[in-house]
C-alpha cells in the first residue's frame, strides 16, 4: 500500500467492485490475516489468488513463524518451493497429531437425520451422511449446514456410499446409483437383483466394487454402465472393502480373513489373517505407510504391512464391535476408532497403543449459536478418560454408539445410530397426518415428519421410565403411551399437551390398544397379567379382569383339530391385591388387540386368549 | 482533540454521482493521497473523486472523522486507554456492513491511501472467509467466473494439499 496513490495507473472501476479488481498488495494484506490452512484453501479459489499466494512470501513467512513454535531447524531460504511446502504440511500434520493426542476436546452435535446414520464420509470440509432414512445429506463441517440432499430410490435400503467433486455413488440394495453433486434425484441406477445382498461398496473411477454375502466382489463399470466382472474373494461373506494405491482390492470377511485381489486380472494375489476369529467390520489403508488397518466385531484392531505382507500389531481396543477406523489423509501417526461402546479412541499407527480415549462430558450441554440459524447445534465438552476406566459403568448418554467416523484436520466426525432420540427408539406409531411418532427411554417421545425427515415436536411423560408402547387414536387426536414402570399417559397431539397420566400397573405395560373409531375405552396389558379397561378421556380404570382359575372346562370348538378351553373371566376391584392372586389366573400379557366386544391377548408361553365380553 | 472546526479550513469532496461533501481539512488529511494533493498545491477547493460513489464516500468520511478526532499514537506517549477501546469498538461496528460495500470501501480506501481503513477492511474480509470452502469463498466474494481454475488445476491443487481441505 505504501506506493498506492491517486496517481496510480490502476483501472477506475465504478460499477461493482470485485475482489479481482484489487491489486496484489491489497490481496496479500487480506491473506496475511489467515493461517496456512486457509491460505492453501484460498489458493484454490481462483487463478489470480493462486498466482498471488504462490509468488508471495506468505508461506515462507508463515512457515518461519510455525517453525519457531515447533522448534525445527529447517532453513527456508535455502530450500525449494516443493520442499518447504512439504515441510509446512508436516507441521500441519504435527499440529493435528498433538491436538488429537492431548488437546482440548469440544463436541458440536446436531440431529442430521430423523433415522439413524449408518455411515459418513468426509472430504474437503464436506461430510456425506446416510442410513436408514430416505435421503443422504451433504454437510459443511465448518458450519454444520446441510448443503445438498440426495433422494434414494424406493427399491431398497442404502448400504454404502462415497462421493467426489462431481458425483455421489451409492449402493442401494443391489443397485448402484449415481447422483450429480448438485442434483437431488439420481441420474442413473443400475439394474438390481443380479446378485445376493451387497454388504459394502467402494469405487475408484471408472469402477465401483460391491462386496457380497456370497464371498464375491462384483465390479460395475460406471462409464459403460454395466456389471463387468466377478472376483471371488472369500468362502464367507465380504464384510468390508478397501483399495490399496496399486490397484489392489482388499476384502475383509469372517474369521478375520483378508483377501487381496488384482483388479485388472481378477486374481487373488495374497491372503492375510488376523489372530482373531471374529468377523472383520472395517478396513482402512494408509497409502503413505503402506499399512492396512482392520477392525473386528470382537473389538480388535490389527495392522499389516502390505509390502512385507506381515502383521505389525494386534490390539483389543474395545470390549465390543469396532465399527470404523480412519486416519487423516497423509497422517502416519494417529488412527481414530469408534464402535458400539461409544468411546472415541485415538491409537498410535505404529504400535497400536491407545493414546487417548474420549467421551462426552454429559452435563456440559449448552446451546451453540451456530452461523446457520436454522440448525440446532449444541456444544458439549469432551473429556479424555484413563483407558482402564470402567466405560461400562459410564452413562450411555456420554458415549452414544458410533456407527461411522471420519478424520479431518484436528477433528473427528462421528455418526450415530439414532438421529431421533439420544436413547434407543423403543416403540413407534403413525399419526393420521404422516407423522412418525417414536418413544424412547426417559419417557421421551419424538414426532417427525416422514416426508422431510425432520423432527417437528417432542413430548415427555412425567415418568422417567422407558416407553414400551404407543397407540394413536386418530379420531380424538390422542396419543397413548405405556411405560416400563406401568404408567399410561395421554397426549392431545393438536394441542401438544399432556391430558392425563396414571399408574395403572405395578409392572411393565406391554400393550395399549383400542377399537378403531372408539374414543371411550382402552385395553391395557402387561407383565402383571391383569387386563385393564381404561377410560380414554380421564385415565380412570373402568374394570380389571383376570381369569377364574377353577372354571376350566373343555370347549367344543367348531374346529375339531384345535384344542380350545373356555374359562370364566372375573372383574375384580382395582384395590384388590393382584400380587396375592395366583399367576395362573393372570398370565403375563405380551401383546393385545381389541375387536368388537372382545380383546385378544398373546402370552409368553404361546397361548392366545380371546376375551369375549357379553352384555 | 483537533482544533475547533469553525476556524479550520474546509475541503469539498465530490463523489462519482456528483454529490458534494464539505469536510474539515483535518479529516481529509487522514487520506494520504489528499494530503499529497494539498501539499503539492494541485488541489482546488473541490476534489472530484470520479470512482467513488456517495454511499461509499459517506462511510469513508464517517471513518476519517472518527479517527481524526481520536488522539494519535505519536501525539502523546501515554495515550488514553479508553480512547483506544472506543476506537476499537467504533471499527468493529463500522465493519458490520455487507460484502459488496466492504469491497467498495476497500477499493476507495486504497485509492485515497488510508492505511488504517485498508487494514480494517482486509481483516474483515479475512474473518469472513475463515473456515470456508473454496466454493463458499467464491460465493461470498462473488468471484468472477472467468478467473476460476480449470477442473484439472483445481483437482491438482486439492490433491497436493488434501490435508488442508479436510
Amino acid at each position: 500500500m505504501d506506493t498506492a496513490g491517486p496517481s496510480n495507473k490502476r483501472r477506475h472501476v465504478i460499477s461493482r467492485t470485485t475482489i479481482q479488481s484489487l491489486n496484489d498488495d491489497i490481496i496479500s494484506t487480506i491473506f496475511s490475516f489467515l493461517d496456512f490452512i486457509h491460505l492453501i484453501r484460498c489458493s484454490a479459489v481462483c487463478n489470480s489468488w493462486s498466482r498471488v499466494i504462490n509468488k508471495s512470501k506468505l508461506f515462507q513467512t508463515l512457515y518461519q513463524k510455525q517453525r519457531w513454535i515447533f522448534g525445527s531447524d529447517f532453513d527456508v531460504s535455502t530450500s525449494s518451493e516443493g520442499t518447504w511446502k512439504k515441510q509446512l504440511q508436516e507441521l500441519a500434520i504435527g499440529q493435528h497429531r498433538s491436538s488429537l493426542h492431548t488437546g482440548s476436546v469440544d463436541i458440536y452435535q446436531w440431529k442430521g437425520h430423523t433415522a439413524g446414520i449408518d455411515r459418513c464420509k468426509m472430504k474437503m470440509g464436506l461430510l456425506l451422511t446416510g442410513g436408514s432414512g430416505k435421503v443422504m445429506r451433504l454437510w459443511s463441517v465448518e458450519r454444520y449446514k446441510c448443503l445438498a440432499e440426495y433422494h434414494l430410490p424406493h427399491t431398497g435400503s442404502l448400504i454404502d456410499f462415497n462421493f467426489d467433486e462431481s458425483k455421489v455413488v451409492g449402493l442401494v440394495a443391489t443397485q448402484i446409483c449415481i447422483w450429480r453433486r448438485n442434483e437431488k434425484r439420481s441420474i442413473f441406477s443400475s439394474q438390481g437383483g443380479q446378485f445376493p445382498r451387497g454388504t459394502c461398496m467402494c469405487y475408484v473411477d471408472p469402477e465401483a466394487v460391491v462386496g457380497c454375502e456370497d464371498g464375491r466382489a462384483r465390479v460395475f463399470d460406471m462409464y459403460g454402465k454395466k456389471w463387468s466382472r466377478i472376483i471371488k474373494m472369500h468362502e464367507g461373506p465380504v464384510t468390508c472393502l478397501s483399495f490399496s494405491d496399486d490397484q489392489l482390492l482388499i476384502g475383509g470377511s469372517s474369521y478375520g480373513r483378508i483377501s487381496l485381489s488384482d483388479l485388472s486380472s481378477d486374481q487373488q494375489v495374497a491372503a492375510l489373517k488376523t489372530n482373531d476369529y471374529a468377523d472383520l467390520s472395517t478396513l482402512c489403508y494408509n497409502s503413505r505407510s503402506h499399512t492396512l488397518f482392520a477392525g473386528s466385531r470382537s473389538g480388535r484392531a490389527t495392522a499389516f504391512d502390505l509390502r512385507m505382507m506381515k502383521r505389525l500389531w494386534e490390539v483389543r481396543v474395545s470390549p465390543n464391535i469396532l465399527c470404523s477406523i480412519q486416519h487423516m489423509w497423509d497422517d502416519v501417526s494417529v488412527l481414530a476408532m469408534g464402535g458400539i461402546d461409544g468411546v472415541l479412541r485415538l491409537v498410535d499407527q505404529q504400535s497400536g497403543d491407545i493414546l487417548s480415549s474420549c467421551i462426552m462430558y454429559e452435563s456440559s450441554r449448552k446451546l451453540y449459536h451456530s452461523p446457520n440459524p436454522h440448525s440446532n447445534v449444541t456444544r458439549k465438552k469432551g473429556i479424555r478418560v484413563a483407558e482402564d476406566a470402567r466405560f461400562d459403568l459410564m452413562p450411555r448418554t456420554s458415549r452414544p454408539s458410533i456407527n461411522s467416523l471420519a478424520v479431518g484436520m484436528q477433528k473427528v466426525v462421528t455418526a450415530h445410530p439414532d438421529g431421533m432420540h439420544e436413547g434407543p427408539v423403543t416403540c413407534l406409531s403413525f399419526s393420521d397426518d404422516q407423522l412418525l411418532i417414536g418413544g424412547s427411554s426417559y419417557g421421551r417421545i419424538s414426532l417427525s415428519d416422514l416426508s422431510s425427515d425432520q423432527q417437528v415436536a417432542a413430548l415427555k411423560t412425567n415418568d422417567y421410565a422407558d416407553l414400551s408402547t404407543l397407540c394413536y387414536n386418530s379420531r380424538s387426536h390422542t396419543l397413548f403411551a405405556g411405560s416400563r414402570s406401568g404408567r399410561a399417559t395421554a397426549f392431545d397431539l393438536r394441542m401438544m399437551k399432556r391430558l392425563w397420566e396414571v399408574r395403572v400397573s405395578p409392572n411393565i405395560l406391554c400393550s395399549i390398544q383400542h377399537m378403531r373409531d372408539d374414543v371411550s375405552v382402552l385395553a391395557m396389558g402387561g407383565i402383571d397379567g391383569v387386563l385393564r379397561l381404561v377410560d380414554q378421556q380421564s385415565g380412570d380404570i373402568l374394570s380389571s379382569c383376570i381369569m377364574y382359575e377353577s372354571s376350566r372346562k373343555l370347549y367344543h370348538s367348531p374346529n375339531p383339530h384345535s384344542n380350545v378351553t373356555r374359562k370364566k373371566g372375573i372383574r375384580v376391584a382395582e384395590d384388590a391385591r393382584f400380587d396375592l392372586m395366583p399367576r395362573t389366573s393372570r398370565p403375563s400379557i405380551n401383546s393385545l388387540a381389541v375387536g368388537m366386544q372382545k380383546v385378544v391377548t398373546a402370552h409368553p408361553d404361546g397361548y392366545i386368549r380371546v376375551w369375549r365380553f357379553g352384555k | 482533540m483537533s482544533t475547533s472546526s469553525s476556524s479550520s479550513k474546509k475541503i469539498v469532496l465530490k463523489s462519482a454521482d456528483n454529490e458534494t461533501f464539505e469536510i474539515d481539512e483535518i479529516v481529509a488529511l487522514e487520506s494520504q493521497a489528499i494530503k499529497n494533493m494539498i501539499e503539492d498545491e494541485c488541489a482546488d477547493n473541490v476534489i472530484p473523486l470520479g470512482n467513488i460513489d456517495s454511499k461509499t464516500l459517506s462511510k469513508i468520511i464517517e471513518y476519517c472523522k472518527k479517527h481524526a478526532e481520536s488522539p494519535k499514537k505519536d501525539d502523546n506517549a501515554d495515550i488514553d486507554e479508553k480512547a483506544v477501546e472506543d476506537l476499537k469498538s467504533f471499527d468493529a461496528e463500522f465493519a458490520k456492513v455487507d460484502m459488496p460495500l466492504i469491497q467498495d470501501i476497500l477499493m476507495a480506501a486504497n485509492f485515497l491511501n488510508i492505511d488504517n481503513l485498508i487494514g480494517l477492511m482486509c481483516r474483515t474480509i479475512a474473518d469472513r472467509i475463515k473456515g470456508k470452502t473454496p466454493e463458499e469463498i467464491r460465493k461470498i466474494l462473488n468471484i468472477n467466473k472467468n478467473d476460476l481454475l480449470s477442473p484439472e488445476q483445481e483437482a491438482k491443487a486439492r490433491e497436493e494439499n488434501s490435508w488442508a481441505f479436510d
